[in-house]
């Protein structure tokens, strides 16, 4: 299970922007965190993700705590992949730096032979984000922390892109936390909503289990 | 109010060894816009949207060839006409405060906008007061620096900037992207009450679900070329979407069935005769991979596509 237990954050002096948060995710469970911007949403997946450091607080992985070096077990997949990925790298550079990546992912998340050669500039906003889940899809990856994953795509893009990590993270008992603004989305694919960021105490009934039921 | 021809633009390219490839991003783009309306353009990334934005304001790269027919106003937009009309009677909706000159207040850059506009300086005075009062900006908020207003406050200065002249076409290029429901709300609601005072607006978006909440029209754009054209009212219960893309944005919504089509857009150097939608299509025929369909009116909806 990925834990984050009373957790506290801010940068330097400045004001908290985490105070006392906590948060689980148990193996192959998909959970949604819902907010408006600025509560530190952001914030926590960077924390689960291990690119901060909480000021207070532990953040571990089923009792273990997180490695400062090494593969990291929680990945995290941002709202803008040209952020995440080298820009003087070739595709096939980026998408194989954890090591080689899955075939059988880079065929159905649909990415194309003939993107390998590209830069990141050369690819849409779509292209990339596949390029760079299919990076964080790897077989030592335990949770992945998806922040807006889809928030910049079209709907049919957003569509294939969940539906093949839902997928995946069943088949190898990946559990996921999805940050987004988007409610629906939410409710279509996440088990359970975490709604410690968000007002609204209203949330649309759970979709995704009424279907399996 | 504006017509668009079977607009295209295309860049060339050089390759390894000096191979010339000629990447085609807008391809046979038609769409019109009413006065007083709302059109949504909606497309993935890399379809040509934003690329139909720069075209409209001249502001492609001098490599770009541009060809089709562009009519505003009853006459022929030419890049000379466009540097004549552009931030007077065509003006962009800045997408963020990123676009905002950073080291001068917010009210000498709407005061400017207004200005550039052609307005002398006593009418720009007032026009940049009588938006921040329309827009709930206070007298304060005049001598701020971009960086000093809230999301919220930078929407309204975005609108303001837009609206100091006496624009007709206002082109909104994702104006909703990186916003919360709430800012997104009310961002779209400014482009509402524009659009029911009487100017165009083009809504350039990826964002379906958004868009149908303000929008009158619907365009659905895929590898460059607009594929659907539908009343918004198409999208309720009884509706008819023509084009097989249109429907399966439409069915991939996640309060929908939350489905893809799988596959993806043709290349921009993509040169295959017939429909550029053929490879992904369930409903595709011979026919379709030979000739590229024309865009035709099928009852409320415009659409390029055989099989309507």
């Amino acid at each position: 299970m990925l834990r984050a237990d009373n957790v506290s954050f801010r940068y330097k002096t400045g004001p908290w922007i985490l105070s006392d948060t906590s948060i689980g995710i148990r193996p192959g469970e998909v959970v949604g965190l819902p907010g408006p911007s600025g509560r530190g949403k952001t914030t926590l997946a960077r924390l689960l993700g291990g690119y901060l450091h909480p000021e207070k607080g532990r953040i571990g992985v089923g009792g273990d705590k997180l490695p400062r070096r090494g593969f990291h077990p929680v990945q995290l997949v941002f709202q803008h992949p040209e952020l995440a990925m080298n820009p003087r790298w070739k595709a096939w550079r980026i998408l194989s730096e954890a090591g080689e990546p899955d075939p059988q992912v880079v065929e159905a998340l649909g990415i194309c032979h003939h993107w390998f050669s590209r830069y990141p500039h050369e690819l849409s906003g779509g292209e990339l984000q596949r390029l760079a889940l299919a990076r964080a899809m790897n077989p030592a990856t335990r949770y992945i922390v998806a922040d807006e994953m889809t928030a910049m795509l079209d709907p049919n893009t957003q569509a294939l892109i969940w539906n093949v990590v839902l997928d995946w993270a069943e088949r190898r008992n990946v559990g996921i936390l999805a940050v987004s603004h988007d409610r629906k989305l939410l409710s279509r694919v996440a088990d359970r909503v975490e709604s410690m960021f968000d007002d609204m105490v209203a949330f649309p009934e759970n979709e995704k289990g009424r279907e399996a039921a | 109010m504006l017509d668009i021809d079977n607009l295209r633009v295309e860049f060339t390219r050089y390759g390894r060894g000096g191979k010339r490839t000629t990447a085609r991003p807008v391809n046979d783009l038609t769409l019109d816009m009413r006065a007083g309306e709302i059109l949504a353009v909606i497309g993935s990334s890399g379809s040509g949207k934003s690329l139909l934005a720069h075209a409209l304001l001249g502001l492609l790269p001098a490599n770009a060839r541009i060809s089709g027919v562009m009519t505003y106003r009853d006459k022929a937009l030419t890049p000379k006409r466009i540097r004549k009309l552009r931030g007077r009677e065509i003006a962009l909706v800045p997408q963020s405060v990123a676009h905002l000159n950073p080291l001068v207040n917010v009210g000498r850059q709407v005061y400017r906008a207004a200005r550039l506009s052609g307005q002398c300086c006593q009418t720009a005075a007032t026009r940049r007061d009588e938006s921040f009062e329309r827009y709930n900006l206070r007298d304060t908020v005049r001598s701020m620096f971009p960086f000093q207003v809230s999301g919220g406050m930078a929407r309204r200065v975005l609108t303001a900037t837009a609206t100091a002249g006496d624009a007709r076409l206002l082109i909104a290029d994702e104006p909703t992207t990186g916003l919360d429901e709430e800012a997104a709300r009310s961002s779209l609601e400014y482009l509402r009450r524009l659009a029911d005072g009487g100017k165009s607006v083009m809504l350039i978006s990826h964002d379906l679900e958004a868009a149908l909440t303000v929008a009158d029209r619907v365009a659905v754009i895929y590898a460059g070329s607009v594929v659907e054209i539908a009343p918004v009212f198409q999208f309720r219960e009884n509706g008819h979407i023509r084009h097989p893309y249109t429907q399966a944005l439409w069915d991939a919504l996640p309060g929908r069935s939350f489905t893809h089509i799988p596959g993806n857009q043709p290349a921009e150097d993509d040169d295959r005769p017939g429909c550029s939608f053929a490879d992904r299509c369930p409903r595709v025929r011979k026919q379709c991979r030979e000739s590229a369909p024309e865009m035709r009116t099928v009852e409320a909806n415009r659409v390029r596509c055989h099989h309507a």
